[in-house]
């Protein structure tokens, strides 16, 4: 495919990874592939006002990780950045702890019932930040990413203002999901800029991203991670940013293999 | 902001505690009949308090065989839509093509219903239901699948979740989306149906009334429930029943579960979605508020409007015929909006009175047939997440 800019491509100027066991991006790309996932690990969500991170489940705390990442490397304004936040399943482990305590006649958590929507991390890191610019929380199942990517252009055309998509999906519910497809955590951010808008962090762009036209293939096969990653929704995601990380150039299918079959190419700043 | 262009909106489904019908929808409406009931045995709710909801009454389809996988009952509510909007959607589907069709509707609850009768099943059995199904039942996107096939479409679909501005935000979308040439339509709108964990977590917060919501009144004391769906087809172009002038999006930045006191985050929508209308305040004729009857939200968005419009434009809350139908709310006021517009009604904003003595607001205490040119729709949302919408009639 034409791997020059076209009205569909954005800048890319900040990577965010987190996991268990990978607490960042650079980490990530340090090589940090053989770790253990499975463990029971609680992102620090350090850049949350303790108020707000006693408020903050293990899923939201994680995308905060990945967002704090991206907004950094990107110097980016968290008061005005605008965000999309994607996730399959959303807070599916605090909803199944409010689903549990009814269905056994316990008083339900208003907490945790308040911050078991879909669009807790989305809440949590606008009243954090104190941001009052656009934000949403979507899902598209294992297109997720492919949404969320496309939500941040139609965004950055319409308003021509920094965007960072943020996709992550909690731990697969033992409950709802059998052995074979289950999940670990994962949280993966990318700071996106509308092509001509200098970064603010005064470096040049990691390179610039362009939706491919349905039907296009990968180029690029598919990170090595361990399976309990690479069976999360949003491991197409992670192979976008490993790709970033790594200043390779090509197309990526963001599924996984089980969705639409989206691909975005990207093309490393030389 | 730059001013848009106007989407036409050229058809819509409805379905709600008011009736399954344009007709049946409008009727009450016009009658200021609300559809909120206390709860019955028939919705399966074992609630530890009393509570108004309001139900979908009406019997809903089934989904054709090869479809039943999908079965939820918020399945058969987009089916009973696109049954609605059906001349319209093979219409626009020969016009438009499949793949430049989109679909973006909003949710708060998903299949949280089967999901929940699921989970106690396994609470008592250890085991999940044989005919439950995560992916095709209780995900957020397993209703996008589904409509896709029944509508015939294929284009960019996501479901929007952000709670009470969930149906709002894809209106959003898809313009965005027609304006910079990805699609050239959309269905947009929401979905969500009623289930005891929604109730008993807005109980838990002491948000429920134990009687009918009363907004803007000084005896409001909490909202009542309700299940909606709302889909409306966007187009580039066409013979329009109203029109998609602007809309507006912003956060409060304030707290999880309570809006800013002073609607500053309100404020910022309403006035985003004008100046992306390229209107001026005095050209709105009425304001379908959120107006939920909430202590908290009701002042402060009336503070907002207040600002925004001064004291004299018709403000109702359908909160009161609907109950808060949530994930459903925006794109089902949306179109209460779009009958205002057709039909020069302003509902009667029902148990407003007496009127909290702090609103600088005109409450409309009585159904007011008039002219409606255009209306202002508000959705505020947990998170502080707020939608405006600007409608023009034709």
């Amino acid at each position: 495919m034409n791997s020059s800019p076209n009205s569909r491509s954005v800048q890319v100027c900040g990577v965010g990874i987190w996991f268990p066991g990978v607490p960042s991006a650079g980490e990530f790309a340090a090589g940090a592939r053989g770790f253990d996932s499975t463990g029971d690990e609680l992102p620090a969500g350090a850049a949350l006002h303790p108020r707000v991170r006693r408020r903050t489940s293990r899923l939201s705390r994680a995308m905060v990780e990945a967002f704090e990442q991206a907004a950094t490397q990107a110097k980016l304004d968290r008061a005005s950045v605008a965000t999309v936040f994607g996730s399959a399943f959303g807070e599916s482990a605090t909803m199944l702890g409010v689903l549990d305590q009814l269905c056994r006649g316990q008083e339900l958590s208003p907490m945790n019932f308040a911050t078991s929507v879909h669009s807790a991390a989305s809440g949590a890191i606008s009243i954090n930040n104190k941001n009052r610019a656009f934000t949403t929380s979507l899902s598209a199942d294992n297109d997720t990413a492919a949404a969320a990517l496309l939500e941040a252009w139609g965004v950055l055309q319409q308003m021509n203002v920094p965007v960072i998509v943020t996709c992550g999906d909690e731990r697969s519910p033992a409950e709802f999901i059998g052995d074979a497809d289950r999940f670990e955590l994962l949280a993966v951010s990318l700071s996106l800029l509308p092509l001509g808008m200098a970064v603010p962090s005064g470096e040049k762009a990691l390179g610039h991203l362009s939706f491919a036209p349905a039907g296009s293939a990968a180029d690029l096969r598919p990170e090595e991670v361990p399976g309990s990653i690479a069976r999360n929704p949003q491991a197409g995601f992670l192979d976008l940013a490993a790709t970033i990380l790594a200043g390779r150039s090509g197309s990526v299918r963001l599924d996984r293999g089980k969705g639409n079959a989206s691909c975005v190419h990207f093309e490393a700043t030389p | 902001m730059m001013h848009r262009l106007p989407l036409p909106i050229t058809a819509y489904g409805v379905c709600n505690a008011l009736g399954a019908s344009r007709q049946q929808v409008l009727s009450a409406l016009m009658e200021a009949r609300s559809g909120l009931a206390p709860v019955t045995q028939s919705e399966a709710l074992e609630l530890p308090f009393t509570t108004l909801v309001g139900p979908i009454t009406e019997s809903l389809p089934s989904l054709p065989a090869e479809l039943s996988a999908y079965s939820t009952r918020a399945a058969g509510v987009a089916q009973l839509l696109l049954d609605q909007m059906q001349a319209e959607l093979v219409r626009a589907r020969e016009r438009w093509s499949p793949e430049r069709i989109g679909l973006f509707l909003g949710t708060s609850t998903a299949g949280a219903d089967v999901t929940e009768a699921a989970y106690r099943h396994y609470v008592a059995a250890g085991k999940l239901p044989p005919n439950y199904d995560f992916e095709r039942q209780h995900a957020y996107g397993a209703i996008l699948d589904l409509v896709k096939q029944l509508a015939g479409i294929s284009g960019p679909s996501w479901m929007v979740s952000t709670t009470c501005t969930s149906s709002g935000k894809p209106f959003a979308t898809a313009q965005r989306l027609i304006e910079t040439d990805v699609i050239d339509a959309a269905i947009v709108g929401g979905i969500d149906t009623l289930c005891a964990m929604t109730l008993t977590g807005f109980g838990s917060l002491g948000a429920l009334s134990a009687a009918q919501c009363k907004p803007f009144s000084s005896e409001r004391d909490g909202i009542n429930i309700g299940e909606a769906g709302a889909f409306l087809l966007l187009e580039r172009s066409g013979d329009a029943r109203a029109l998609l002038e602007g809309v507006g999006e912003s956060s409060d930045a304030y707290h999880i579960s309570a809006p800013h006191p002073e609607g500053e985050g309100a404020e910022l929508a309403m006035r985003g979605a004008l100046a992306q209308a390229g209107v001026e305040p005095n050209q709105v004729d009425h304001v379908n508020a959120h107006g939920t009857g909430t202590p908290h939200n009701d002042i402060a968005e009336g503070k907002a409007i207040s600002r925004v419009f001064g004291p004299h434009v018709p403000v109702a809350s359908t909160k009161g015929y609907t109950g808060h139908t949530l994930g459903a709310a925006s794109a089902t006021e949306a179109l209460f909006s779009v009958l205002s517009l057709e039909e020069g009604l302003i509902p009667k904003s029902l148990g407003a009175t007496p009127l909290d003595p702090r609103l600088e607001i005109s409450v409309a205490h009585e159904t007011l047939r008039q002219p409606v040119r255009r209306v202002v729709s508000n959705s505020l949302a947990f998170g502080g997440n707020n939608v405006s919408l600007v409608l023009r009639s034709v």
